[in-house]
């Protein structure tokens, strides 16, 4: 999504296209060369021995995307005219970046653009910069916390288009396992330096990105920082709009992308609505008869329901559908459900197995989601219907709840446990939801929410109509020992039939 | 008539020195080598090299070992052994801890005190790999390599290797599963080396290579770092390089390899030898080729050490490629290799002339 968002990928576009932007975007991303080049200075000390280097090397990093960008720029029959780029403020970055270097003297070659030359000098910095922190020596001179302020700055008076469009950094996974914290907390004093020429727009994992600098100030969360957490704002789809909202997304998304490559197909040609019995989900699992065809899991609606705001998620579902539908370019008849159901039930299983393979938890994740995925699916088939109105419709209870009564519930949890806890969230494992109010008295309640795609591999519903509702101590339980937690829930759980000794969860 | 014709790797391959057998009376000279490498390790042949150019006569004026921070009773056990077999080698021995972040800055200090004590120029360096951890090979690869060195490496190869035909045929889904111990349990830690951290300044596509080994999720924890969606769909971005064996009756080890990491035959996968370090080589270079102006090419060499050595050699050749490493949370010391077989040795000779040969490739030269 920041990719997309950064100019450069636009800028092959009319001028009416580009104008209707409402910012100018850079894009770095932290996964890659940020990661690679400073993700080994791991402690406080080593972080404020490099503190200078790291904000050199995070500065030419941004100079040099913008500068390929100006680059871009240039080489387009408008740059004057519309962009307000021409050779005077060409020469007039260029030398600010080159005097920020020290290399104002460096010789010019001839036939080659003084940009892709001022950008060949950044990045021969950065290479040496990284080589010296290698070394364990320091840089006699870096560029300073406020270089890409007087940058954004320089652009926003000089050239026209900058002075209208917010100039906005879009630095991509600016997460613990990607920058150190320590590293991250150094940054902070580039990022959150107030100017009026530009933002920075970051993305991270839940809690993976340090609030404090290296002076342990703080950001105005409501005035200097908005947070957006997708995977909460998507599973926020109780309400129809909202549904509707991310059908939309989905369809879009598909469309954009069939066009694109000359389909002849569409989303609504090629996949379809989903068409349940009584428009329920939950209710076509929860009633599917032995020996039928399974194939409750298909369609538009359904797909849209399995996102929890991860669009490489709809994608692979996409994929994975057209592949085993064997759609091609020519094709405009709908894949069937069966197959549809297959294709994201195998996505969801993928998905699941590879929880294992993360680092750190990926076992003790997975045993998690094992065992509270076969809850929610036994709840669904055997559990007690719920009242709705006149009608009964089946429990669907992704979610867990519990009661924060003596503070925040992590202080409860040991160090394991907190650890395991966080990664569940971090990994956007389980979705963290703004807390709630309790029924039991004037307590805010913690409610995590499995992320829907890892939903299908246990055959239950996509929607949340109740929740497991216990006390902290059940979420140490569960932590420590899944499948006893989870069980514990089953026993006590209302069921249609009576089972007064009926087997436990894990022998249905 | 002249033509302009681009150096290729096969081209100076037949530069490179083979591997072949060692004789440790080749080691022995008239005045001492100038420095002796080799890792504490919790198999017996840590010792065999030590112990045979101990009795060989072999001297140096200088030894270390290498230290690992797993396994570290397992290790201790050799200690006494490698201890008294290096200080006959030389009385100068100490040790250098492998596993921490500064440890090239202090190996190539150490390496700036050999080059300025060395009466002859360039020095000389044997270093023993036989135990040595790939990302151990990799990171002192890179240091030699910035050296005007001689260098020589030998290797002590196993007597058995684990698992054992009878063993994975006993219990194939043993091998298969993550949970139980194998040669080595768990995954403590997956990060980009520091030594090779590429260069991705631009958002370009993921390409994986990866050298599987028996134990399936240390390789499967890299690819979820790297990215997660290409463990459910590798959309062609990960290639597989299998080891094939170099005796004979080692050859059923491939098909295992395969069945355990489930490397189907639809997914990319290449043959590389386990043994023949210039066969790492041409298959690395030939990716490279295929891929580098398209991908961010990331690896990691879990394979043979032999692997890992045409791997760091391919690393120096092309600084744009990543390497990460993925650490075990302990290797099992009981199931492990066992004896030794064969001993081994590559004499690359001066590095400078290594280096201009690797540097050569995909030059330009005008030929009559």
């Amino acid at each position: 999504m920041f990719r997309w968002l950064s100019l450069k990928a636009h800028l092959h576009k009319s001028e009416v296209e580009i104008d209707s932007f409402r910012i100018a975007g850079f894009y770095i991303s932290c996964s890659s060369d940020l990661q690679n080049r400073l993700g080994w200075i791991r402690t406080e000390a080593l972080a404020k021995r490099f503190r200078r280097e790291i904000v050199h090397y995070f500065n030419l990093l941004l100079a040099r995307e913008v500068v390929q960008t100006l680059s871009i720029i240039a080489a387009r029959a408008d740059r004057e005219i519309f962009w307000g780029f021409g050779l005077a403020q060409e020469e007039d970055v260029c030398r600010f970046i080159l005097d920020s270097l020290g290399t104002t003297s460096r010789p010019r070659i001839q036939g080659v653009s003084r940009l892709v030359q001022v950008a060949e000098a950044i990045e021969g910095e950065m290479f040496s910069t990284h080589g010296q922190m290698l070394r364990g020596l320091n840089l006699t001179s870096c560029t300073s916390e406020a270089f890409l302020g007087d940058l954004s700055s320089l652009l926003a008076r000089q050239v026209l288009y900058f002075g209208k469009k917010r100039i906005t950094f879009l630095v991509d996974d600016f997460s613990s396992h990607r920058l150190p914290l320590d590293v991250q907390a150094i940054l902070n004093n580039v990022i959150w330096e107030r100017r009026p020429s530009h933002i920075f727009k970051l993305s991270s994992e839940k809690y993976g990105s340090k609030l404090t600098d290296t002076l342990g100030a703080t950001v105005d969360v409501s005035r200097e920082m908005v947070e957006i957490d997708c995977g909460r704002e998507f599973i926020a789809l109780d309400d129809s709009d909202q549904v509707e909202r991310a059908r939309a997304f989905a369809v879009e998304l598909l469309d954009n992308r069939l066009k694109a490559a000359g389909y002849r197909g569409t989303a609504d040609t090629l996949i379809g609505p989903s068409r349940w019995p009584h428009s329920s989900l939950g209710r076509a699992l929860a009633e599917k008869q032995d020996g039928r065809a399974l194939d409750q899991f298909h369609g538009l609606d359904c797909i849209a329901q399995v996102c929890s705001g991860d669009v490489s998620t709809l994608l692979l579902v996409y994929r994975r559908i057209f592949e085993r539908g064997a759609v091609t370019k020519e094709s405009t008849s709908c894949v069937s459900m069966a197959i549809q159901h297959d294709a994201i039930v195998s996505v969801s299983r993928e998905l699941f197995e590879a929880i294992k393979h993360h680092v750190p938890c990926g076992p003790e994740m997975y045993s998690v989601v094992a065992a509270f995925g076969t809850l929610v699916r036994n709840i669904l088939q055997h559990g007690r219907w719920l009242k709705k109105g006149n009608t009964t419709t089946p429990s669907q209870c992704p979610r867990i709840e519990l009661d924060q009564k003596d503070g925040a519930i992590v202080e409860a949890l040991t160090e394991g446990q907190q650890q395991l806890a966080r990664e569940l969230i971090r990994r956007a494992i389980f979705i963290e939801m703004e807390p709630g109010l309790s029924r039991h008295g004037n307590v805010t309640t913690l409610r995590w929410h499995l992320r829907r795609v890892y939903l299908p591999a246990f055959s239950a519903a996509l929607s949340k109509n109740d929740a497991v509702k216990r006390p902290v101590d059940w979420l140490k339980y569960l932590l420590t020992d899944p499948r006893g937690a989870c069980d514990m829930v089953w026993k006590c759980w209302p069921k249609k039939a009576s089972e007064s000794e009926g087997p436990t969860l894990f022998d249905l | 008539m002249a033509k302009i014709i681009r150096r290729l790797l096969p081209d100076i391959l037949g530069d490179l020195s083979s591997i072949a057998p060692q004789d440790a009376r080749t080691l022995v000279s008239d005045s001492p080598e100038d420095l002796f490498l080799c890792a504490l390790g919790f198999e017996p042949r840590c010792l065999t090299h030590p112990r045979r150019l101990k009795n060989a006569g072999y001297k140096a004026r200088r030894a270390a070992y290498f230290k690992y921070a797993t396994n570290l009773d397992n290790n201790m056990v050799n200690l006494p052994g490698l201890e008294s077999y290096l200080r006959a080698i030389t009385p100068n021995v100490e040790p250098l801890d492998a596993d921490t972040t500064d440890f090239t800055s202090r190996l190539r200090a150490f390496l700036d005190l050999i080059m300025s004590e060395a009466s002859e120029k360039p020095p000389r360096i044997t270093l023993d790999v036989s135990v040595t951890a790939n990302r151990l090979l990799l990171r002192c690869m890179k240091v030699l390599l910035e050296y005007d060195i001689r260098l020589r490496i030998i290797y002590s190869e196993a007597a058995l290797y684990r698992p054992t035909k009878k063993e994975y045929e006993h219990e194939p889904e043993k091998w298969e599963r993550d949970d139980l111990l194998g040669l080595e349990r768990g995954v403590s830690e997956v990060m980009p080396s520091i030594d090779h951290p590429g260069y991705a300044l631009d958002p370009l596509p993921d390409f994986l290579v990866l050298f599987p080994s028996f134990k399936p999720e240390r390789s499967k924890a890299v690819i979820s770092f790297v990215d997660p969606s290409l463990l459910a769909n590798s959309g062609g971005k990960v290639a597989w390089l299998l080891g094939v064996p170099h005796l004979k009756e080692d050859s059923w080890r491939l098909d295992a390899m395969k069945k355990i990491n489930g490397i189907s035959e639809a997914m990319l996968q290449y043959e590389v030898s386990t043994f023949d370090y210039k066969d790492t080589l041409q298959v690395l270079e030939r990716i490279h080729a295929e891929k580098s102006e398209s991908h961010t090419i990331t690896m990691s060499p879990l394979g043979s050490k032999m692997q890992a050595l045409g791997t760091a050699l391919f690393c120096y050749m092309h600084p744009d490629v990543r390497v990460i490493f993925s650490m075990p949370k302990e290797y099992n010391a009981a199931q492990y290799s066992e004896g030794c077989k064969d001993v081994w040795e590559i004499d690359f000779g001066s590095l400078d002339d290594l280096r201009r040969s690797l540097d050569d490739v995909g030059t330009l030269r005008i030929e009559e």
